[in-house]
Parts: C-alpha cells; structure tokens; sequence
C-alpha cells in the first residue's frame, strides 16, 4: 500500500506529519481529498458513454470521501484504494512536492511574504488576500495574519491543486513572480543612481539622499497610479510637470531635510551644482536631435533657443533671487513647467504612451467572467436547434484561447448537460 | 465545506454577479479546494501582471530620467572647460 506516498518523505515540514494520519483521516483533511478530486477529474474527461465504468468509479470515490468528511461512516472499495494509491498517489506526490518547495523553500518564489509584498503594491490584491485571511491591515500596514506554517497549509494545497490541473498556469505564475522581483532590484539600482545625480549636486549626506530617493519612488509610483487609473489622461508636459512638482513639493514638505540653511545656500557651487544637475532635463538626447536637424550650434545656441542668453548671466540671475531651498525648487519648478516639460516629454512620450496603453489593458475581472458564463447559460437556455451549436462553438472558441480556467470555473458552476456538452465541443470524443 | 451542489444553487439564485463573487470570496475558506486555486490562480496572475505592466514603465521611465540627467552634467562640465 501506498498511501503513506501521499506525503513527501523527505521533507521535515509540517506535510510530514500528515504521514502519521490514518487514510481516513486524510480524506477528512480538506486539502488532500480536493487533490485526489481533482487528479480524478483530470485522469477522468466529462461524463459519458465512452467512460462509464471510468465516471462510476470516480463518482463512488467522491461520494465516499464526501460522506467520511461529514463524519459518516463509509468504506472505500479495495480496489479503489488501490486505485487510489497506485495512480493518483504518485500525482499528487509530485504536485504537493512541486508546490512545497514554491512555496516553503527558502527564496522560493512563493513563500508568504511574497505575497505580502505583492499586496502592498497591489490594492486588489490585498483585498483578495484579505478575505483569504493570508494578510490584515494593521492600522495602514498589511502584515501576514497568520504564522508561516499556517500560511504555508493555505498556500501548499493550493498550488498543488494548481500543478495538477494546470501545470503550464502553474509555471507561468512562478515566472511571472520572478520577473516581477528582477524588475523590482533593477528600479531599486536605477533609483539609487538617480538619487546620486540628484543630491550630488545638492550636496547631500548619505541619510538625506535615502529620504530623496523615498520621494522620487513615492511621486513616481503616486502618478504612475494616476495614469493607470485614467485620474491623468496622458503623459505629456502636464504629467511631466506634474510629477516634477509633486517631487519638489516632497522636498520642501519634508522635515528631514535642510531647509534655508545659509551653509548650504551660501555656497555658489552648491546652487550652482543644484541647477546644472537639474538643467539637465532640458538638454540630452533630444536636444542632441534638435542639434543635428538644427546643423551648426553648439549647446549655447540651444539655450539661446530656450530663452536663456547665457548661463553665467541665468546662474547670477537665479543666485540673487533666491536664498532658500523653497524658493529654488519653486523657480526650477517654473522652468520645467515652461521649458523642460517640452524637450523631456519628446524623449519619455513614445515608450511611455505604450506603457500606459499597456497598463490600461487590464486583463478583465472575476466578476466579468461570472457573468459571462451566466449569460452563457441563459442564452443557451433559451436558444433551440442550430442557435446552440452557434453559441457553444463560440463559447468553445473563446475558452481555447482564453485556457483552461474558465473551463474548470465552468465545471463548477454550469448544469452538468451544458458543460458536458460545451467539453464535448472543445475535446470531441476520438472516434474509434 | 462547501458542496457543489450549495455553490451551483447560489450561483442560480444570485442575479447579482457581484453579490455572487463576494458570498464566494466571503466563503473562501468553506469553498473546495479547486475553486480555491482557481480563485487565487485568478487574482495573482492579475496583480502579477499589472505589477509588472507598471514597473516596466517605471523602468524605460526612470533610466531616461538617469541618462538624461547624466548627459546633462556632463555636457555642463564640458562647457566649463571650454
């Protein structure tokens, strides 16, 4: 007998104890009778005469594990135990494996605070994750509610279920996560560079660039937000500036950093340094284009173009007009707003104009497809004759290229005779 | 749990699509366990997704800003030296 295969071996984790619980007890156990359900479904097809024998085995397996889960008394058959052990245990194994070491394993992928990394960058996700009962609010923070072996009996069974039904969703989320997390350290090494830029010409010590770069991320990401969700239609000057304003508004509202300190301000260099390295918006790469379609002129010429006849005459100009951090970031602010936002939004535009395009794809919600399969079902209910072939051939289509999601939501919730024939018309039984 | 048949009745009962999604999310913990996967299967390859949508545009956005911020001093010092 097999079943105590049920269990990974050799793996010291809370899994392993399940290998002391009696078969019984492990089809009480929620998370093991819906793997075997679900490795029955996917050895079995839908319902029909070609698999009879097939579909009343498995039907008396459920209804036997059904009844030990209510706590009445029944017994499996022999021979579907042995069924059982010797080709679905080997499945399952693989899968409760599979999902472990995502999931339990250090580093891995899908580890708790992977998720409640990603529900704090995800609002949607977070109230999901909230009725799952993975995560609570603590007053604004998302912190795991549950322990990490508690989170791990959630997880596990999950992604094992996964692995079973859909092995390729299985290791495309997985890839997914991983992308997601490169993406995350490269923008963390972006941002600190970008920061270096930034303050080197502030002069910052060590603490007040971290705080600068907690500024640009939180701006950023604030009207990144924005676009995503439609509050700002486009990137353009207005978003440009937008962003810039909200990054010098962060400045000049943040206690943490020095403000109208003569130290600071007294010294030429220091505002100097601050408005070359600011100045740089308005120049690069497409005032280097400019410049080639322009011909001759160097960048004196580009800035006598922006209205500014020199830089010595536009540094001593600004030098006398302000004395405070303030009202230098109000004056730079000036300056992209009318000059900057122009050249800078040539460059950013096209990649970002197909990112928000990108970002404003959404990819639908759970809702939509709940409606979707009820309208499904009405529509079918009241169609007769060649109008439902029509609307099964459509429904089939669609879920072809959808995957096999809505397939397994549609198991559950359409009438068996609509589902057994929509599965008849995505897989047509082989003719013999 | 939750059977099939409880959750297919619901479904039937509820016109409300919304109202339907939010007594599944309501009973997440009483659902079986496919529906569970398929529930968290949905929602995190959402949340996947936009996340990595938006921190590609924050990427292409946030290496311009560095590139041209670079140039930009570097074209300076080169004018300071003229």
């Amino acid at each position: 007998m097999a079943i105590e295969r049920l269990v990974p071996e050799k793996e010291r984790t809370r899994l392993r104890e399940y290998g002391n619980f009696s078969f019984a007890e492990l089809i009480r156990n929620k998370a093991f009778a819906g793997l075997i359900i679900q490795a029955l479904w996917t050895e079995q097809g839908p319902p029909g005469k070609e698999n009879q024998e097939i579909v009343a085995r498995n039907k008396r397996i459920v209804e036997t594990i059904q009844l030990i889960q209510e706590g009445k008394e029944a017994q499996f058959k022999p021979e579907d135990i042995e069924y059982i052990a010797t080709q679905l245990t080997p499945k399952i194994n693989e899968a409760l494996e599979m999902a472990y070491q995502n999931v339990a394993k250090e580093n891995s992928v899908f580890r708790p605070e992977s998720f409640e990394w990603l529900a704090k960058l995800n609002p949607n996700f977070a109230e999901f994750l909230i009725s799952t009962g993975l995560v609570k609010k603590e007053g604004e923070r998302l912190v795991l509610s549950v322990d990490q072996k508690q989170a791990q009996e959630l997880l596990i069974p999950i992604f094992a279920e996964m692995y079973i039904r859909a092995p390729e969703r299985f290791n495309e989320l997985r890839g997914k996560m991983e992308t997601l997390r490169k993406l995350d350290q490269t923008i963390q090494q972006i941002e600190r560079r970008l920061t270096e830029q930034i303050s080197g010409a502030l002069r910052l010590e060590e603490a007040q660039r971290q705080i600068l770069g907690e500024i640009v991320r939180k701006s950023l990401d604030k009207k990144l937000r924005e676009l995503a969700t439609n509050q700002q239609n486009a990137v353009d000057d207005t978003f440009i500036s937008s962003l810039l304003g909200e990054i010098f508004q962060g400045i000049e509202q943040d206690t943490r950093l020095p403000k109208a300190s003569p130290g600071l301000l007294g010294r030429r260099e220091t505002v100097s340094g601050w408005l070359k390295g600011h100045l740089g918006f308005l120049v690069g790469e497409p005032l280097a284009k400019i410049r080639e379609k322009i011909g001759k002129g160097g960048i004196e010429e580009i800035i006598k173009g922006m209205g500014i006849e020199n830089l010595k005459n536009f540094e001593n100009e600004i030098r006398d007009l302000q004395n405070t951090i303030k009202s230098v970031c109000e004056d730079l602010k000036n300056i992209f707003t009318h000059e900057g936002g122009k050249f800078f939004s040539l460059l950013l535009v096209k990649g970002a104009k197909e990112g928000i395009e990108a970002m404003k794809t959404q990819v639908g919600s759970f809702v939509d497809e709940l409606k979707d399969l009820r309208q499904f079902e009405n529509n079918w209910n009241e169609a007769k004759g060649n109008k439902r072939n029509e609307i099964l051939n459509n429904k089939a289509n669609e879920i072809r290229k959808k995957g096999t999601r809505i397939m397994a939501l549609a198991s559950w919730l359409l009438g068996d005779e609509l589902y057994r024939q929509l599965f008849y018309t995505i897989y047509p039984p082989k003719q013999k | 749990m939750l059977s099939q048949e409880e959750i297919r009745k619901k479904f039937l009962e509820t016109e409300n699509m919304e109202e339907f999604y939010n007594w599944l999310l309501k009973n997440f913990n009483e659902l079986p366990l496919d529906l569970q996967s398929l529930l968290f299967e949905f929602h995190l390859d959402q949340a996947l997704t936009q996340e990595i949508q938006r921190l590609e545009f924050q990427y292409r956005f946030l290496k311009a800003l560095y590139d041209y911020l670079r140039e930009m001093n570097q074209t300076f010092e080169n004018l300071k030296t003229k």
